[in-house]
């Protein structure tokens, strides 16, 4: 069954793969609020990693993305090739991966005012990644 | 023929005869004999040279029990309860464990919340205040390394490797060369302040060893990537900063070039390398190379605001520091044309685009400027802008070009 992206659902369907799946504990334990946004669409969502799973998904607002550790931000089509392509190889290819894609935009797809907290995106890339390839797992249907 | 002695057991004459010229008197042998040693083992342990002053004490029994260590003056009845991260460290810091002095007194080994004792050696550290090397996330870090350690022989999939043109892969194994160079560093660099810093501070020091461990697997999995696919190892660097590094001479010193300055350069080259990595395996390595960097950066930031928090006088002295930092990097930068030119051939695409990868390497260093920049505003507490040395600024000037 189609899953909707983007939606909170779409999101918890991910959540509940990668916290049954020994390979994404294996990574380490990951503390961060990640925030995710759209340049040109109003949604907005809160993913809540901590210790070994993600323990929250949530629609957010402008406050809660203020308040998160670092929001990653793309216009919609670009969130859409990056999620086409991680279902076409089974993971992200060289092109789209996070730290790629964030290196390919002038304000970078990673985002936060506090050096700090943008850091935990390097320190945790690799748990990242693999909860966004696990959408690979899914029949995404793009709104 | 047996000698009877008023009561006690027989002893053979010979036994006694064996026994005497080795010092054993009949009285020593009736003592280990009451004690409960059959004949055939005394005369064993006569034949192997065992002497009457070890079976007298042997003889005697165990020393009467002390067991006043059992009412160490500590603080007891400790219950940590693991979290769902576990039992980590830092969370011990409960009660009296949770006090972490100023300044550490103690010049030995003792743990901090242990009960000192007299007579023990000094060490000869030389860091014992806190503000010098303290960072209020080095507890969470080091639980973070460990937690999240990988193993470049397995979690590389190095069977993504195929051949490359002769050029991006002489590039790439220059590139490893310096990159595993780099890993030596830290080693080199934090295994000499390791023995200096005293032990009331031992978040940092046991996150520092795995600095240091993760130094070593630096310096592995770049050598293993340059001979894993048909190249070697290139040239050495100039090692300009690298020396600037190791003689600094006081920890915070040697932190804000290493950990802030030193990071985010190589910080900027595992995201730029990562990006145009040529299979899973670069592309690997590179990911979880930003892991470990971003953890270096991380407790850079934070002893940085602590220290800069204690002691706001000493901010000037950091800009020095920081100045002269900058200009050996620059020095190296500037000297190290196999390094330039490799990127610039990895980033252009082959030797035939060079120039357009030397274009780009504007766009790298713009990049690592502000990533500097960045991290040592942080909490708002050093502002380089101002004073940033003249190459430094003039990459910030760099047009913003983003790679095709």
């Amino acid at each position: 069954m189609a899953t909707v992206f983007p939606s909170v659902e779409w999101f918890q369907e991910i959540q509940k793969r990668v916290n049954e799946d020994p390979a994404f504990k294996k990574l380490g334990t990951a503390d961060a609020a990640v925030g995710i946004k759209f340049s040109d669409r109003p949604e907005k969502y809160l993913l809540t990693f901590e210790a070994f799973e993600v323990v929250n998904v949530a629609e957010a607002g402008d406050a809660d993305l203020e308040a998160a550790d670092f929001y990653l931000e793309l216009p919609y089509d670009t969130w859409k090739e990056m999620i086409a392509n991680i279902k076409m190889n089974g993971h992200a290819d060289l092109h789209h991966t996070l730290n790629t894609i964030d290196l390919e935009l002038p304000e970078g797809f990673a985002r936060s005012k506090d050096e700090y907290r943008r850091d935990l995106f390097y320190r945790f890339n690799q748990t990242f990644q693999d909860f966004f390839n696990k959408s690979a797992e899914l029949d995404t249907q793009f709104a | 023929m047996s000698q009877s002695n008023g009561g006690s057991a027989d002893i053979p004459a010979e036994l006694l005869a064996k026994g005497a010229p080795l010092g054993w008197t009949a009285e020593v042998i009736q003592t280990v004999v009451a004690s409960g040693v059959p004949l055939e083992g005394l005369e064993q342990a006569i034949n192997a040279g065992m002497t009457p002053e070890v079976a007298a004490r042997f003889a005697a029994g165990p020393p009467p029990l002390d067991l006043g260590w059992m009412k160490v003056p500590t603080e007891w009845g400790i219950r940590v309860r693991p979290g769902k991260h576990g039992l980590r460290m830092h969370e011990l810091n409960v009660g009296t464990y949770a006090d972490i002095p100023d300044v550490w007194q103690n010049q030995t080994e003792m743990p901090r919340g242990a009960f000192a004792i007299e007579g023990v050696t000094a060490m000869g550290y030389s860091v014992y205040e806190k503000q010098e090397l303290w960072a209020d996330n080095a507890g969470e870090l080091y639980e973070e390394a460990i937690q999240r350690r990988w193993s470049p022989a397995v979690d590389v999939p190095w069977a993504s490797l195929e051949p490359l043109p002769d050029d991006i892969e002489r590039a790439i194994c220059q590139i490893c060369t310096e990159l595993s160079e780099r890993g030596l560093l830290v080693v080199d660099v934090l295994g000499k302040w390791l023995p200096d810093l005293s032990y009331g501070y031992h978040e940092v020091k046991t996150l520092l060893a795995t600095q240091i461990f993760e130094g070593g697997r630096a310096f592995e999995v770049f050598r293993k990537r340059a001979l894993a696919n048909g190249g070697g190892l290139g040239l050495q660097s100039p090692g300009i900063f690298s020396r600037a590094i190791f003689d600094a001479r006081n920890f915070s010193e040697m932190s804000v070039l290493l950990h802030i300055l030193h990071t985010t350069q190589t910080l900027v080259f595992y995201k730029v390398l990562g990006r145009y990595a040529h299979n899973e395996a670069e592309s690997t390595i590179f990911r979880y190379g930003l892991q470990d960097a971003g953890r270096h950066l991380a407790y850079g930031m934070e002893h940085l605001r602590f220290m800069l928090n204690k002691r706001p006088d000493r901010r000037a002295e950091m800009h020095t520091y920081l100045q002269r930092g900058e200009q050996m990097l620059e020095l190296d930068w500037q000297k190290d044309t196999p390094l330039r030119e490799a990127l610039a051939i990895v980033i252009g695409g082959g030797v035939s685009n060079i120039n357009e990868g030397l274009d780009k390497l504007g766009w790298l260093r713009k990049m690592q400027v502000e990533h500097y920049l960045a991290a040592l505003d942080y909490g708002r507490l050093i502002d380089r802008r101002e004073k940033l040395s003249a190459p430094f600024r003039q990459y910030l000037e760099e047009p913003q070009a983003v790679p095709a």
